[in-house]
């Protein structure tokens, strides 16, 4: 019996428990950050896979990544044109993207022009030039650009199954010829079940573009990957100066992790919320702020960024409302010196308000941020903005995003400290018009009541998921040192809840407070 | 030609022959066929001062290469050109790009 081998730099054959032999196949790297994940790995080696999509959703780019990624001296990736863009229009762009190595081009990464042979020669021409030049070059990458021009101009003139046995004996040689390739073209999803080609290949991944409103949506879907699991469904895709950067729906978090069942209690930086909360956040809980305009939400959510500092968690504040430097300036106004923190890098501030980012997007610049600086604690401020600042077409995902970052945070034990805007309407107490409150452990409501003639603020912990909480609405005021506590608990009014209170208590007397109330200097 | 084919030489070469013939009139008489070959060159040469002829084929190249430059830069071109003359050293082929 012959003893396996080795080939291709890898060890292709294993042997478990020494009765049973199987195949390791090798995944290649494709060079698109994040899509290695998505496809379990990355490309199965020797696999035979299709990109398809419309012109403009980047499968050029897609395929040129890989190439780039996987091409060597050794083993150079061939890249066959075939009446497609034209290659000196394809070099002239592909090179400004940042994977694009000038240094590869001629010998890793090679060019072939098919498009004479295609037009002059018939599908026996075609396979024998390809035999020809993979041969020579000791090809490891095939990248055939666009597949779909070849057949449809052969199956103009031959039969399609002579088209199909062409495709079987391409593959059957670039398989035996150890190498992966990659099939372009502009193909549609609707001909996926009447072309024999999607059955021939290993893997399709389809790549679409979608006009939503003012924004472009690109989604990526592996339709069909043998041999490894992918994450299935649709996936964002961006094209930036670095190529295709793909975004797997979750987030690479799709395993939650069971928090531990003693957890520390963190402090907000508010000595009396601290005791309203049983003496504190437990630590991994997502905890809600909601409150009107002008009620301290900012500055609660700064305190508590400022409080884990302080002991030592470092911190990550995601923002889209406030620019970073009117957040610095208050927090300077109370003291916190978070510019400090910013500089000694246990502190980010994001500033993400770029109208026209995927929600993925928007998660992965938090999630990068929070590996960054080790982050404890997470400040998102606000839901309301995070969501206006997704481009229109993402926004329908943007639940279901916010649900998968929050449950695996907060299971990896990061503190999460949301803001959400609600309006006091005066006659109830809304928790959140915002029906994300699911996707917290605890409730902060904040909101203005009309007391002695005065709109006042209060607070309220609504629910604390795991622990025992005060059931006090307390009043309190942002000062110079941020939102502050005052006073108990107050007896003498009724209904303080619907923000106009019936007073049932004796009315002291009291001074005119001037000035009204001070606040934090900028 | 392995690179862009027929089409894609022929359009080039079309190209860099009338820039070229801006500076090099006689070069008019010189033209490119549907394979991305020059055609007339030699007949031209023969009745031609050797040196004006040089001159003319040097315009030409040059016009080539500029494209070339235009299109896909200076390393990729400088790349190419060593592939085709490997012989010629990179300071004589860099392009005015920055060493």
């Amino acid at each position: 019996m012959k003893k396996p081998r080795k080939t291709a730099g890898s060890a292709l054959v294993e042997t478990s428990h020494g009765n049973r032999a199987k195949v390791t196949i090798r995944k290649l790297s494709t060079g698109v950050r994040g899509l290695d994940e998505i496809l379990g790995g990355g490309l199965p080696e020797f696999s035979l896979n299709l990109v398809g999509g419309a012109p403009g959703s980047g499968k050029t780019t897609l395929v040129h990544q890989f190439a780039f990624a996987n091409a060597t001296p050794e083993r150079p990736a061939v890249y066959f044109t075939i009446l497609g863009e034209p290659v000196i229009k394809m070099l002239r762009y592909q090179q400004q993207f940042s994977f694009y190595d000038e240094a590869k081009v001629g010998k890793s990464v090679r060019f072939i022009n098919l498009s004479d042979l295609v037009l002059e020669k018939d599908l026996e021409a075609v396979l024998e030039e390809i035999i020809a030049q993979v041969t020579a070059t000791n090809a490891g990458v095939v990248v055939m650009d666009s597949f779909r021009t070849l057949v449809r101009k052969a199956a103009g003139v031959v039969g399609e199954l002579e088209v199909q046995a062409f495709v079987h004996r391409l593959s059957q040689f670039l398989t035996a010829s150890e190498v992966t390739a990659i099939l372009v073209g502009e193909y549609v999803q609707e001909e996926m079940p009447d072309n024999p080609l999607f059955t021939m290949v290993d893997g399709v991944f389809w790549l679409t573009q979608v006009t939503e409103r003012n924004s472009i949506v690109r989604k990526l879907q592996v339709m069909k990957l043998r041999g490894q699991a992918s994450v299935p469904g649709l996936h964002t895709i961006s094209i930036t100066a670095d190529g295709l950067q793909a975004f797997s729906r979750t987030l690479g978090l799709d395993t939650v992790p069971t928090r531990p069942s003693r957890r520390k209690r963190l402090s907000i930086g508010i000595p009396d919320l601290d005791a309203m909360l049983g003496g504190g956040i437990l630590e991994g809980d997502s905890v809600l702020v909601a409150g009107p305009s002008g009620t301290g939400k900012s500055a609660l959510a700064t305190q508590f960024i400022a409080e884990g500092l302080r002991q030592g968690e470092a911190g990550i504040m995601a923002i889209f409302e406030e620019r970073p430097p009117s957040y610095t300036q208050r927090a300077d106004g109370f003291g916190l010196k978070l510019s400090d923190a910013e500089k000694n890098g246990t502190l980010e501030l994001l500033y993400l308000r770029p109208l026209d980012l995927s929600v993925d997007e928007t998660m992965e610049a938090i999630l990068d941020a929070i590996k960054r600086v080790g982050a404890k604690r997470l400040v998102i401020d606000s839901l309301v903005g995070f969501e206006m600042a997704l481009a229109p077409g993402f926004r329908a995902d943007f639940r279901e995003s916010l649900y998968r970052m929050i449950g695996a945070l907060t299971g990896a034990g990061i503190t999460i400290l949301s803001t959400v805007e609600v309006e006091d309407n005066f006659t109830s107490l809304q928790f959140s018009h915002y029906a994300i409150s699911f996707l917290t452990d605890d409730i902060v409501r904040l909101r203005y009541v009309e007391i002695d003639g005065q709109l006042r603020k209060t607070m309220v912990v609504i629910k604390m998921r795991g622990g025992n909480h005060s059931k006090d609405i307390r009043e309190y005021v942002i000062t110079k040192k941020g939102v502050v506590v005052i006073h108990p608990r107050r007896t003498d009014y009724a209904r303080l809840s619907t923000g106009i209170p019936k007073r049932t208590g004796p009315r002291k007397e009291q001074a005119d407070e001037t000035p009204p109330e001070s606040k934090a200097t900028a | 030609m392995r690179l862009m084919g027929n089409g894609g030489v022929r359009a080039l070469l079309s190209r860099a022959l009338v820039l070229a013939t801006l500076e090099t009139a006689w070069l008019c008489n010189a033209s490119v066929n549907s394979d991305g070959d020059l055609e007339g060159l030699q007949d031209i040469g023969a009745e031609m001062d050797p040196e004006s002829f040089l001159e003319g084929r040097v315009i030409l190249l040059a016009q080539l290469l500029g494209l070339l430059v235009t299109f896909i830069g200076p390393t990729l071109t400088s790349g190419l050109l060593h592939e085709i003359w490997p012989h010629i050293a990179p300071e004589d082929r860099d392009f005015g790009m920055e060493q």
